[in-house]
């Protein structure tokens, strides 16, 4: 049963938790310096308010749930989902872009972009290797000469080239 | 005024002129369409090269990059569910579905027709009433603008979808991330959790490139992406003409009207006009039920209203010297370049060059229209290419889109971490879109009430006391009880309607 | 014959002198090189606000000026945020090559680290050159009761509560007011707004009596009857100003300026910050540089870069102690 309600309603909880470690950090966050001639709205007041809503609103959500679920007892809880996902590609993708984010300021665009634009499609499959080849060097070479060139933005070159 | 107008005629027809429309149309549509690429880029990068033009023709090409831009984010919120401007964002609550479905030339096509038609509208509504309009911004101080904000939020019950209370926890998270940074008031930073890069707050491109393409990203690759997402419906139309957008004639005008209106109100800015134009819409539309799943009223009220903002949002620019959104204020910028200061005064003045940003507002738009009639052809093979090689496309576009807002990957991390709270919200089926109108909506509505409340030593009648607040107040009491209203009314007397 | 110490010690003494001497002409050497290398890739200047505004166009226009007199572009980012600090606390951090440029005016380095914790100060600069400056000054609707300072100054005994408007916290224009308030004990409400405009529009329209602003901004308001400048935060009264007094000239100690200027993180070396100096230097005298910033309403004063890093530290200091108070 608990179990159940748990499973249900993981979203709120995730919402309740946020809303009331925000909550708490409101005090440490924010710094109320006495200022002259303001009302009682202060900086806190509006961020005291929207995580209190959160809290309740996440509340009910999972009070709600739990009623539910107390009703239909005698129902199958395993959802009809068709679709499958799969949740390791995402994961795959997530940390290849991570990656990326993290190496760039050392191998420079170029190389960072090709290894993942690489890698992404051999995460979502199903591509060539000329494929992959092919669009890993459109997508890092020419973009960051047309961006340097023509629109003056100038990308991490790689601090370990100098 | 015929002198000013007769100038200004001789200053956009000459060749020179319409080569640099023609131009700056195109580079506005390209950049509006790329996934990543905003029009504030591309009006931030035209800018120095207005330096070496005479003010009428740098003008012209700004004209020319400000309305493409503008219009070509819906394209990419329609095909890849990616608003290329906050503004678009209501066009991809339906536009997206509509691509799912195989429709998407035709929603490109309504899109383009209420665009332009919400241009025009917005152009002449400048040529005729701007110093009247500009009279009319400035009734609009604190509490006003608390209303009209107010009423802006408001929408987000309407657009929640099935679970309100889901709606309500979206939006509240965008309110929360938009009290981010340094307070408006009091200048005291808040939840900066002592990195400073937060003293600035989260930026609003970056967090809509993860909500909405990012997270799109890892829901295909989710998906199993090899198997074709996306095919074109075989009964869909493959010519686009003025007759698709007539049933909408009247949703196309409204909204424009609602565009010209938000877009006077200084310091608003067009993404609230398209989200009250929607909502509008929506409340009067005979299909209601299909808005958020594929209407193409809803696209022709969201793009006619965010292009009914164009030229309107000018005259409290001009006038006033307050730019209503970021390509407002490069635009302003451009005018200051060239020695011209804003003030009420610029349209006795500068009436020459007034009546040149009137006019080379519908040239645009008319170049607008036919640039587009052949890109959009193209455009739409996008959703041809495999998703194997759009995404990666996709997702490097998003990335370096996000490097290129600040010059730095803090921004490319934020759009990374929104991308996965957005993959968690599509995943636990709670809607984005009140999540966006919170963040867009948050600070001002913040600001306002704040400003108010010291001004009336704390007390909240000034909302009431005051006409044009107390007349929003009523419509959002109006707009949001209605529908309870009519529906309890149709249940006891179900024989009259 | 020789000592065999002896030849040593003088073998040694001149292999000691050789190397000082080559040591001595690769620095000469370097230096040389490095006046003809710098720029060998784009300059980057730093403005820490949004594009378009007042700072930003000046910025790009100096930016634009500079291109004539260097070998590589110069280009400006906008990185805003946080009334400018984001900004400049970037640039403070920036690799200190003299690539990385910082352009702002006063408020962000000068005023706002007195009152908000910010990663940097005023020494994690220096400075290439300054290119104008603009009083602060104080101004009400033509339809107020306040005809002069003096009317205004009145209302210290009675019970009249102004309702006082400006461009934000911690900023240059609050910091006057608070100033005046103080000396004058004046009574008051304060309402912050996001930027000059913004706070134009709301003296306009009759929602504040009073704000504090650049009169450059103001000059529009003016002219179109709408708008009167009470009194300048300048030093004295400003030609493009006429009838309107300075703070000092009534007997109030308050003088706040405004100065645009262009620096670079703490420790760009020498060599740089002189080509770069000339180059910009060049650019802030031209006769464009200086017509744009006068159509601005900024006062043209072109100093070089040790004087703006004077009068930039006795800014923040004085700004401090008012701040402090």
């Amino acid at each position: 049963m608990l179990g159940a309600v748990i499973k249900r309603s993981i979203s709120s909880i995730v919402t309740l938790m946020v809303g009331v470690v925000v909550f708490l950090s409101i005090p440490s966050q924010i710094v109320i310096i006495d200022s002259e001639g303001l009302s009682s709205v202060d900086a806190r007041t509006v961020p005291y308010l929207i995580t209190s809503l959160i809290i309740i609103i996440s509340l009910i959500m999972i009070i709600s749930e739990s009623v539910k679920i107390r009703k239909e007892q005698t129902d199958t809880l395993e959802d009809k989902s068709s679709e499958q996902t799969n949740y390791v590609r995402v994961f795959l993708a997530f940390l290849a872009i991570t990656l990326w984010i993290i190496a760039l300021p050392y191998i420079g665009f170029n190389i960072a972009t090709i290894l993942l634009v690489a890698s992404v499609m051999v995460i979502i499959g199903n591509c060539r290797w000329w494929q992959i080849a092919l669009l890993s060097l459109i997508l890092s070479v020419p973009i960051n000469y047309l961006l340097a060139n023509v629109l003056r933005v100038y990308l991490p070159s790689g601090s370990i080239f100098g | 005024m015929v002198d000013n107008f007769f100038y200004a005629l001789s200053a956009v027809f000459q060749w020179q002129n319409i080569l640099l429309i023609f131009l700056g149309t195109a580079i506005g549509m390209v950049f509006g369409a790329l996934p990543g690429l905003t029009v504030t880029l591309a009006v931030t990068l035209v800018l120095p090269f207005t330096f070496d033009l005479s003010p009428e023709s740098g003008i012209i090409l700004l004209t020319g990059v400000y309305c493409a831009g503008t219009y070509a984010g819906s394209i990419s919120a329609i095909l890849i569910n990616t608003p290329g401007t906050p503004s678009s964002a209501a066009t991809a609550w339906d536009g997206y579905p509509l691509t799912q479905k195989g429709r998407s030339f035709e929603a490109l096509s309504i899109a383009l027709h209420a665009s332009v038609i919400g241009g025009l509208i917005s152009a002449v509504a400048l040529i005729f009433f701007a110093p009247m309009l500009a009279k009319t911004a400035l009734a609009f101080g604190p509490p006003e603008r608390f209303a009209l904000t107010f009423f802006g939020l408001t929408i987000i019950a309407r657009v929640s979808g099935n679970s309100m209370s889901k709606g309500f926890i979206s939006a509240l998270f965008g309110l929360l991330i938009a009290s981010v940074g340094v307070d408006p008031i009091m200048g005291v930073p808040r939840f900066s959790f002592n990195t400073f890069y937060l003293y600035g707050g989260i930026g609003m491109i970056e967090v809509f490139i993860g909500i909405f393409a990012v997270a799109e990203i890892f829901n295909q690759i989710g998906k199993r992406a090899e198997a074709r997402v996306l095919s074109k419906s075989g009964t869909q139309k493959k010519i686009m003409r003025w007759k698709d957008i007539v049933p909408h004639y009247w949703t196309v005008v409204k909204s424009s009207v609602i565009g010209i209106v938000i877009g006077v109100i200084p310091g608003t800015g067009g993404s609230i006009a398209s989200f009250i134009a929607y909502d509008e819409a929506k409340r009067s539309s005979k299909e209601p039920e299909k808005f958020g799943k594929g209407s193409f009223e809803g696209i022709a009220a969201s793009e006619s209203a965010n292009n009914g903002v164009t030229a309107a949002t000018l005259i409290p620019t001009l006038t006033l010297g307050i730019p209503g959104n970021t390509v407002a204020a490069i635009f302003l910028g451009a005018l200051l370049i060239h020695g011209l200061t804003p003030g009420p005064q610029l349209f006795v003045n500068q009436g020459g060059l007034m009546y040149t940003i009137m006019i080379s507002f519908i040239v645009a738009n008319i170049v607008m229209y036919v640039q587009g009639r052949f890109a959009l052809k193209w455009f739409d093979k996008i959703i041809d290419i495999p998703a194997g090689i759009m995404l990666p496309v996709i997702l490097i576009m998003c990335l370096v889109g996000a490097y290129t807002i600040s010059n730095s990957l803090n921004s490319v991390i934020v759009a990374l971490i929104f991308g996965a709270i957005g993959y968690a919200m599509i995943k636990f089926e709670y809607p984005t879109a009140p999540l966006v109108i919170a963040i867009i909506l948050g600070s001002m509505v913040e600001e306002s009430m704040r400003q108010s409340l010291i001004l009336s030593d704390g007390s909240g009648m000034i909302f009431l006391t005051r006409p044009i607040s107390l007349v929003f107040f009523m419509l959002t009491v109006f707009v949001t009880f209605s529908p309870f209203v009519i529906r309890q009314w149709r249940k006891r007397n179900p024989k009259a309607i | 014959m020789f000592k065999k110490s002896s030849v040593h010690k003088a073998a040694a003494r001149l292999r000691k002198v050789s190397l000082i001497a080559l040591v001595t002409a690769a620095a000469a050497v370097g230096a040389a090189t490095a006046q003809a290398d710098f720029p060998t890739k784009p300059i980057t200047i730093i403005v820490p606000y949004n594009p378009g505004g007042g700072t930003d166009t000046t910025g790009r226009f100096l930016a634009n000026e500079a291109e004539k007199h260097f070998s590589q572009p110069v280009t400006v980012v906008n990185r805003a945020g946080a009334s400018g600090t984001v900004g400049t606390a970037e640039a403070a951090a920036a690799k200190p090559d003299g690539y990385t440029l910082y352009f702002s005016a006063s408020d962000a380095l000068v005023t706002t680290p007195h009152s908000l914790q910010v990663p940097y100060s005023v020494d994690d600069f220096r400075g290439i050159v300054g290119v104008s400056y603009a009083p602060s000054s104080i101004a009400v609707r033509t339809d107020s009761p306040w005809e002069t300072l003096e009317d205004l100054l009145k209302e210290a005994d009675t019970d009249t509560v102004i309702d006082r408007g400006h461009s934000g916290a911690g900023g240059v224009h609050h910091t006057l007011l608070k100033s005046l308030f103080l000396e004058t004990g004046i009574k008051f409400r304060d309402i912050p707004f996001q930027g000059g405009s913004k706070t134009i529009a709301a003296l306009r329209g009759g929602h504040v009596d009073l704000i504090g602003g650049t009169p450059g901004a103001m000059v529009a308001a003016v002219e179109a009857g709408e708008v009167r400048v009470l009194a300048l935060s300048s030093p004295t009264s400003l030609d493009a100003f006429p009838g309107v007094p300075s703070f000092k000239e009534k007997g109030l100690d308050i003088v706040a300026t405004v100065e645009w200027y262009l620096l670079a993180p703490k420790d760009t070396p020498d060599d740089v910050v002189a080509v770069l100096e000339e180059g910009f230097m060049k650019a802030a005298s031209s006769d464009e540089f200086k017509a744009f910033t006068v159509t601005r309403k900024q006062e043209s004063l072109v100093r070089n870069g040790e004087d703006i890093m004077t009068k930039l530290k006795g800014d923040s200091e004085f700004f401090g102690k008012i701040i402090k108070k």
